[in-house]
């Protein structure tokens, strides 16, 4: 199988599945495909194959290998866009090496128009991230400037500028959305809202009907960190959207798709209301898996996060993250992030030693 | 065995109590202290005694080690607590010094970590043989030993056992902190860098501040034990031992070991390292591996995988990475191999640990040890051991590149 047959069988399984229907036979199928064909083509994935041998078929690969080593099966001349993970010491951040933005574009906006904007063709947005001029190599800003693009109206809003909140805009944009009787997508990062609500020093909105929340990324260090339960309390406090319509989107520099809570469909299109989960778009497996057999755990158990995620064609379809989650109905329920590879004695960090070293 | 967190006034009315004791602690011989020490260090070496045999039902729960590991963990531990090694320590620490009198902290406050389950066996020990009655903070998710040690005191010798008390509370309780802390002359404090942190700014500014930080640990096998492989894999199994002992959770565990190239190739060393864990599993098996950690070990694993070779077995890991940059383990046995050209390069590449490096295991003898030490940089002081004895110091060692009696007693300088 080549990778132009790949692609298209990739291509026409996103576009099938964008409306939310599911064939997790032929995703599975064309997931094996495509392991096969990066376990030939992708060199970090072929040696971590070759070093689990038979006894583990096509395992993922873990996202701190994308601090180590180029995963790609193109060379550097051909990289469309490099998404870097954040990072504060001088240790090596993690690369996501795209070789086209198609892929990227079609996952992210079929995902997006599912779970975060079923309901209206476009909005006004208030993106709580800098623009992608001035972060580049951020995903985040990627996919929030596509949004702005697919679902925004004419007067999306960015939050963060020079590298700074900026408070005023924000609070135009709530004021004049509320006076017009819009709603409101507000979009961006846990710490990113925790520092806007801070900087309001408790002023609130009473955002109008179909206003929502989404939040990504957890809060790295970078604000005081609140339970997911405290989070979507104090967003719907401050903002006086209803719980279901705040969500959490799952994703990283190192896939290409992205995962939402499922509240904010179910509330908003009458879908059947399960618990509160991750769900993934048709084209993603997630699965909790166990760390010392590799095999999924059974529902409700707690493992560590798989994800195969067909739009990473290029780089690794199979990421084993460091998330710990247990199997929910037709999601997963994430339980928060592993510690690092720090040694369980030791308070330096990996990142600390490594920034040392280089 | 844990216990109901104390009121302030109950735990004020236990250091009132300790301090009363005090006086009669600093007139007791110390070879009474001595005696009282070694026949509780017999005991809890003993599987067959009372409360040997106590610790050992109920420690494999609340440590989530394997009956193996622990029975090895207390019976290593007891066996350096010999007569001659217990009563060296108190020698030590009070030993005349010309023009100084000795005065005695009044009160030492330990707060323990919960990595290594037997390290009370010095925190609370060493106060009472330079007579200085002791309480320990035990950590509020096991404090197991502590309090069997507390009781085997109390039973082998009721006054010396008078002057150790137990208490747990969680972390970060201001109010019993600061009971625990006003009266005390010196605080120990194990922990990571956040706690040390913590509780440094809680403490009184006239008591003497001990911190015992967390950390790891290293190796460095030179050419001259890679001659043949008879020797490479019988130092390959010592280190093994070092990477076994505690799961791989103490503050000198083994988890980077760096290799001089010799006879032996170094990737071929790895696998004999690989395999001397295997063995140990069947001995001294790993105990459960909880989720966290194992999400810490597969990403560490799948790097090892992609930037050098990776030897997986059942419970254990080893990975030969070159030159690379030196990457600490997850613990729970996962080891990296490296190769390192010379004792210079060795100084070089720990350096960046600084005071985390707390052990170093050298395949070499004693004179080389030495060479070793002087070679090492700023502010690199571990403390350097054969292979095999990582994880098992001698009693009374440094802690921290310090007398391990720090701050238990102070000197009166006579003009």
């Amino acid at each position: 199988m080549t990778r132009r047959a790949l692609r298209e069988r990739c291509v026409e399984l996103i576009d099938r599945l964008a409306d939310g229907t599911r064939n997790d036979a032929a995703r599975d199928l064309l997931i094996s495909d495509v392991l096969a064909w990066q376990a030939r083509s992708v060199p970090p994935y072929a040696k971590l194959v070759a070093a689990h041998g038979s006894a583990i078929d096509l395992p993922a690969l873990p996202t701190e290998v994308f601090r180590f080593a180029r995963v790609a099966a193109h060379p550097p001349e051909l990289d469309a866009r490099v998404f870097r993970t954040s990072g504060t010491t001088a240790a090596p951040r993690g690369a996501h090496h795209l070789r086209e933005l198609d892929l990227y574009d079609r996952a992210a906006h079929a995902a997006a128009r599912h779970a975060l904007f079923p309901d209206l063709p476009r909005m006004r947005l208030v993106l709580v991230a800098p623009p992608v001029h001035e972060a580049p190599e951020s995903s985040l800003s990627y996919m929030l400037d596509r949004f702005a693009d697919w679902f925004g109206s004419t007067r999306s809003t960015w939050a963060v500028r020079d590298d700074r909140l900026d408070l005023s805009p924000v609070i135009g944009a709530l004021e004049e959305a509320t006076a017009a009787g819009e709603p409101v997508a507000l979009l961006g990062t846990s710490f990113g809202f925790v520092h806007l609500i801070d900087g309001l020093a408790g002023r609130t909105f009473a955002l109008r009907p179909r206003s929502r929340i989404m939040q990504t990324g957890g809060f790295k260090g970078r604000s005081r960190e609140l339970s997911p339960q405290a989070m979507r309390a104090l967003l719907c406090a401050t903002f006086g959207v209803p719980e279901e319509l705040v969500i959490a989107e799952y994703g990283m520099t190192e896939m290409s798709s992205q995962l939402y809570e499922n509240t904010l469909r179910d509330a908003l299109m009458g879908d059947d209301a399960g618990p509160r989960r991750i769900c993934p778009p048709g084209w993603v497996r997630a699965v909790p898996v166990d760390p010392e057999t590799l095999v999924h755990v059974p529902a409700g158990e707690v493992g560590v996060l798989r994800v195969d995620d067909l739009a990473n064609l290029d780089t690794a379809c199979a990421i084993q993250t460091a998330d710990l989650a247990r199997a929910v109905s037709d999601g997963v329920e994430l339980l928060g992030r592993a510690p690092g590879a720090t040694p369980r004695g030791c308070s330096l960090t990996m990142d600390a030693v490594l920034g040392a070293q280089s | 065995m844990t216990r109901a967190v104390p009121g302030r006034d109950e735990l004020e009315g236990k250091i009132g109590e300790l301090l009363d004791h005090g006086s009669a602690l600093r007139s007791m011989s110390i070879e009474r202290i001595a005696a009282a020490v070694t026949e509780v260090a017999r005991a809890f070496g003993d599987a067959g005694s009372s409360v040997g045999a106590e610790a050992r039902s109920i420690l494999p729960t609340t440590t989530g080690l394997s009956g193996p590991m622990v029975d090895w963990a207390l019976s290593t531990a007891a066996a350096s607590m010999t007569p001659e090694a217990v009563e060296a320590v108190a020698e030590l620490a009070t030993r005349a010094r010309p023009g100084l009198v000795a005065a005695h902290a009044r009160l030492a406050t330990v707060v323990l970590a919960g990595n290594v389950f037997t390290a009370p066996l010095t925190s609370m020990i060493v106060p009472l043989l330079v007579r200085v009655p002791v309480i320990a903070k035990a950590s509020s998710a096991d404090d197991t030993l502590p309090l069997l040690l507390r009781d085997a005191l109390r039973k082998a010798d009721p006054d010396v056992g008078a002057c150790v008390e137990v208490t747990t509370f969680p972390g970060g309780t201001l109010d019993l902190e600061r009971a625990l802390f006003a009266r005390a002359d010196v605080v120990g404090v194990h922990g990571n860098d956040d706690t040390i942190r913590d509780v440094r700014a809680r403490i009184p500014s006239t008591a003497l501040f001990v911190p015992h930080g967390h950390g790891l640990g290293a190796a460095f096998v030179p050419s001259s034990a890679l001659v043949e492989p008879k020797m490479a894999a019988d130092v390959a199994e010592q280190v093994a031992l070092d990477v076994a002992a505690y799961d791989q959770r103490g503050c000198m565990s083994l988890h980077m070991i760096l290799v001089e190239p010799g006879s032996v190739q170094i990737p071929a060393f790895a696998q004999m390292v690989a395999r001397s864990l295997g063995a140990l599993g069947s001995t001294l098996p790993r105990g459960p591996l909880p989720a966290a950690e194992g999400a810490a070990q597969l990403q560490w694993r799948g790097v090892a995988a992609v930037r050098g070779e990776l030897f997986e077995g059942d419970g254990f890991a080893t990975s030969y990475e070159g030159d690379t940059a030196l990457r600490p383990s997850p613990g729970w046995r996962n080891v990296s191999v490296y190769r390192c050209s010379n004792v210079h390069e060795l100084g070089k590449r720990l350096e960046p640990f600084g005071v985390h490096l707390k052990a170093l295991a050298v395949a070499a003898d004693a004179a080389r040890h030495q060479a070793i030490a002087a070679a090492l940089p700023p502010p690199l002081a571990p403390r350097i051991c054969e292979p095999g004895q990582m994880q098992r110091p001698p009693f009374g060692s440094t802690a921290d590149g310090a007398d391990c009696w720090t701050g238990l007693l102070r000197w009166i300088q006579i003009d």
